[in-house]
């Protein structure tokens, strides 16, 4: 499979004018076939909204590569820099802010219609909306059309936000914590309409999640990227990970969300808990593996000196400790 | 007005009802709802959003904004001397005083509840001397400071600290140790861990767990989480629009949900420990709330409909032996297990 997109080494710091310059991305390595997923899974403040929005072209970054269909994505102009910007869109968190409150639901999704297809036949364009609404999920279509946003539901919004993007014939969407604003009745609906989605379009999606169980869910079959600090610490085929996750951070996050009654998950898990509560500020990243002042498994006089690269453990497996390097030897 | 009993629940919500005044009409944002909650008891309050749950929760407070009117029902408070008041008939000033000393609440918007340009020791002595006038200020940061140390915070730096200075875990974890800083018996709870991460939501539970058996103290929570209704809840309060459709003990409304409504979120839920490739979602969206229709207002998205729940609500059933109660014409009475 030919990859879509490719990460290299990708790195981004933002400058501040009377102080050093933030790194807020490091050493970044991903690829996204053509219709494949990539799941992203972190805390809040690890980098992933950045990483989204560098993919989705609505900012930049500051050392190593991304290749969008093997031309480097910063040296785009012109007419191919739009065909990148139409080629991959992103939906956003809040389906309350990104929707013009202005403007009918037939308007929102026209108008990029109309702007790059230089449509201009509203005959042609009703067509158009009819169909992006059926297949979202949105129907029926007369009743929609000539709604504002106000009138809709959180998920209804989200489903015009996925029938904007879809207006563009994307290759790649980019949703960021899509459901998180969305009821639990209605969010699983909104996950299978994008399955379905993908099944017929065949787009990839790069999909940002803090809910270990709604990524597994989404991206079962494919790949998860668990970050921290900006860095990429483990990454695994969604089972593999759940099974036998091998970084401590990893392990703390799985403990987690399993909790500590057999209430919901029915199963319990031996205990996994990082030392102190709060992450680390981007001005101040540890020295050395980034996790090691929270880790349990701190390895004195290494952990906090070397910083770990991503070590492979077969299948496509890899984590960045030193623990899972030692094991190896 | 008042009632001597000393036998009654620490807290009765009985046959609530509150309308919001909208353009459209006056849309009934709670009906009828009743729940009782005993001492040292903690109860979640589900639903999705638009069901009431927030508006119930802070009607208690009386911090309803100006639209709302309570139109029926009573909020029973069992006193510290064993008086039962009702929190709607008392006076603003008497209401005043009960707040914060005997009912907390911590608002959704925990992030933003500290006042920006204060520091936070100003915020914790503000509040004691509001109720407590002789209290002094050495007084109170001792005390202010076992609690944050309860929290695991750095007392120190957090009381000196402004709240800009906390990160989001630290700012919800003092504003825990404000609400307990008078020691009250029934606190409440909006979505106490929404916009925290997973590593910090777990922490705050586990800490909630630890303090209610410290201190002994009532809980309310509100939460679409149901994950967090594991750990933390001892009985279930499920709403749908407007009205109190099941409550149940913890365990059992996991395992044997009775109405159509609570066995549809439960399935809901993605889980980590679950291979099957699909999960249940209801269908449809929640109903109108002005234009409300008669019957079971989940009835158009419910897949166990009897023509009967066109036309009228069903009533609570209580089972006293599983102490719980459901609100539904065709009840689920055999489960398939999903274990």
């Amino acid at each position: 499979m030919t990859d879509l997109i490719k990460l290299t080494g990708l790195g981004k710091a933002f400058s501040q004018r009377h102080a050093p310059a933030v790194t807020i991305l490091r050493d970044i390595n991903l690829s996204i076939g053509e219709g494949e997923i990539l799941c992203v899974l972190g805390e809040s403040g690890c980098g992933k909204t950045t990483l989204g929005k560098i993919i989705a072209g609505l900012s930049s970054y500051t050392s190593g590569s991304y290749t969008f269909m093997g031309k480097e994505v910063s040296s785009l102009k012109g007419q191919a820099w739009m065909e990148f910007r139409k080629g991959v869109q992103l939906i956003h968190q809040n389906p309350y802010e990104s929707l013009n409150p202005a403007l009918m639901i037939f308007d929102i999704i026209a108008n990029p219609i109309k702007r790059h297809e230089k449509i201009s036949d509203t005959a042609e364009l009703y067509k158009r909306v009819t169909k992006l609404l059926e297949m979202v999920g949105l129907t029926p279509v007369e009743d929609i059309v000539d709604k504002y946003p106000s009138f809709l539901s959180g998920g209804q919004r989200q489903r015009v936000s996925i029938a904007r993007v879809l207006a563009m014939n994307p290759k790649l969407i980019v949703v960021d914590e899509a459901t998180s604003m969305i009821d639990t009745s209605l969010r699983v609906s909104l996950l299978t309409t994008l399955r379905d989605i993908q099944e017929k379009l065949g787009v990839s999606y790069f999909f940002i999640t803090h809910d270990l169980a709604l990524g597994k869910y989404f991206a079962r079959g494919n790949k998860v990227m668990i970050m921290y600090l900006g860095r990429v610490v483990e990454e695994a085929l969604t089972d593999n990970l759940i099974s036998a996750p091998a970084h401590p951070y990893t392990r703390a996050v799985i403990s987690a969300a399993v909790g500590s009654s057999n209430i919901l998950e029915r199963r319990i898990i031996a205990k996994y808990t990082l030392r102190g509560t709060d992450i680390p500020s981007f001005a101040r990243i540890p020295a050395g593996c980034p996790l090691h002042p929270r880790c349990p498994e701190m390895i004195p006089g290494e952990c906090d000196r070397i910083v770990p690269d991503l070590y492979d453990l077969g299948n496509g497996h890899r984590a960045a400790c030193l623990l899972v390097k030692k094991d190896q030897i | 007005m008042e009632v001597m009993h000393t036998n009654s629940p620490l807290f009765q919500i009985e046959d609530v009802s509150i309308a919001y005044k909208t353009k459209r009409g006056m849309l009934k944002a709670v009906s009828g709802a009743s729940v009782t909650i005993s001492e040292e008891e903690s109860i979640a309050l589900i639903g999705e959003s638009g069901c009431g749950k927030t508006t119930l929760a802070t009607s208690v407070v009386g911090a309803l904004p100006n639209a709302a009117s309570i139109t029926q029902g009573r909020l029973l408070f069992r006193k510290r001397n064993s008086e039962v008041v009702d929190l709607l008939q008392l006076s603003k000033k008497d209401l005043r005083v009960l707040l914060w000393q005997d009912i907390a609440m911590v608002f959704q918007a925990s992030q933003s509840s500290f006042n920006p340009v204060k520091r936070v020791k100003t915020q914790f002595i503000d509040a004691v001397q509001a109720h407590e006038r002789n209290r002094s200020n050495k007084e109170i940061l001792e005390r202010s400071s076992k609690l944050l140390e309860i929290v695991m915070l750095d007392a120190d730096k957090v009381l000196n600290a402004f709240p800009h200075e906390l990160s989001g875990g630290m700012k919800q974890r003092a504003l825990l140790a404000l609400s307990l800083i008078l020691n009250p018996r029934l606190i409440i709870l909006d979505e106490p861990t929404t916009a925290l991460d997973l590593i910090t939501q777990a922490k705050i539970l586990e800490l909630l767990n630890r303090l209610k058996k410290q201190f002994g103290f009532s809980l309310i929570f509100i939460t679409h989480d149901l994950g967090i209704v594991s750990e933390l809840a001892d009985r279930v309060v499920t709403m749908y629009a407007g009205r109190v459709v099941e409550n149940a003990p913890t365990k059992s409304y996991f395992d044997t949900p009775r109405h159509p409504y609570s066995k549809g979120l439960i399935d809901a839920i993605p889980r980590l420990s679950m291979d099957s490739t699909h999960i249940y979602s209801i269908p449809g969206t929640p109903p109108d709330m002005i234009d409300i229709k008669a019957g079971c207002p989940f009835a158009p998205r419910c897949p166990r409909r009897l023509s009967r729940c066109d036309l009228e609500m069903p009533p609570l059933t209580s089972i006293e032996t599983e102490k719980r109660n459901y609100a539904c014409w065709n009840p689920i009475t055999e489960w398939e297990r999903h274990d």
